[in-house]
């Protein structure tokens, strides 16, 4: 998983591809882009890119090559955001308090880390 | 619609920009009120070292407007070579933008903070996310 998840979902071709394989179920190139309005060409690059960041995989049978959606790294990526937005929301408040107050707020260390310093 | 990888919060706080930015940029003001241990030297290009709930952060200062704007960059792991590991501190965190946004409200007694934290490339695994 190279490239990023929030990168590959930026674009709206690569999020109906997505949708489409959620939604659909694994498919071809050539059947995504008869779903969808764009060349093959143009599916198979989103492909790549999505299968870079770890969300599609590809499963070649004799000549045909069937692509999955894999949404283990969405979850991480979702994660992410819920975990930062809940930090945010921890440090504004108690920025907030500090204006308010102008007391300071305990400080939170793990036993033995001041000593790694 | 919400960004993705973009985590957006905006507040207003009790205290005229001039307060909010020393509580910003002043490392004795960062440290009480994030609960940590903060080092900051707040011009553009300072660099800035944050220990907060056991967890340690190094990032650079890209771009400073005072009483205005605030980004900071964090740097990955691999920039932080010679320095001393706390126990969690992995991957996460160690990459991606944050910026703080003052707006002085009418009455000049709050300030309106919006902060814009920007995903890393390459996101870190849920296992180094945990939150101390």
């Amino acid at each position: 998983m190279d490239r990023d998840v929030f990168e590959a979902l930026a674009d709206p071709t690569r999020r109906a591809v997505v949708r489409r394989l959620a939604e659909g179920g694994p498919a071809t190139a050539t059947e995504l882009a008869g779903d969808l309005p764009v060349s093959r060409q143009a599916v198979a690059k989103h492909l790549a890119t999505l299968a870079e960041a770890g969300l599609v995989t590809s499963d070649r049978q004799g000549r045909e090559t069937r692509f999955s959606f894999t949404p283990e790294p969405l979850a991480d990526a979702v994660s992410w955001m819920a975990d930062v937005g809940r930090q945010w929301d921890g440090r504004l408040k108690a920025l907030s308090q500090y204006l308010e107050t102008g007391e300071a707020r305990p400080k939170r260390r793990k036993p033995g880390f001041a000593s790694d310093r | 619609m919400t960004e993705f990888g973009v985590v957006r919060r905006s507040v207003v706080l009790p205290a005229p920009p001039e307060a909010v930015w020393a509580a910003l940029t002043d490392a004795g003001h960062l440290s009480a009120w994030l609960g940590g241990d903060v080092e900051l030297d707040a011009c553009p290009g300072g660099q800035i070292a944050v220990q907060e709930g056991g967890r340690l952060r190094r990032g650079v200062i890209v771009d400073l407007e005072p009483l205005r704007r605030l980004e900071i960059r964090w740097l990955p792991a691999s920039h932080r070579l010679g320095f001393v590991w706390g126990p969690d501190d992995g991957p996460a965190g160690s990459a991606g933008e944050v910026e703080f946004r003052l707006v002085a409200l009418p009455g000049g007694r709050t300030t309106r903070l919006t902060i814009v934290e920007r995903a890393p490339a390459g996101l870190p695994r849920p296992s180094a996310l945990a939150v101390a």
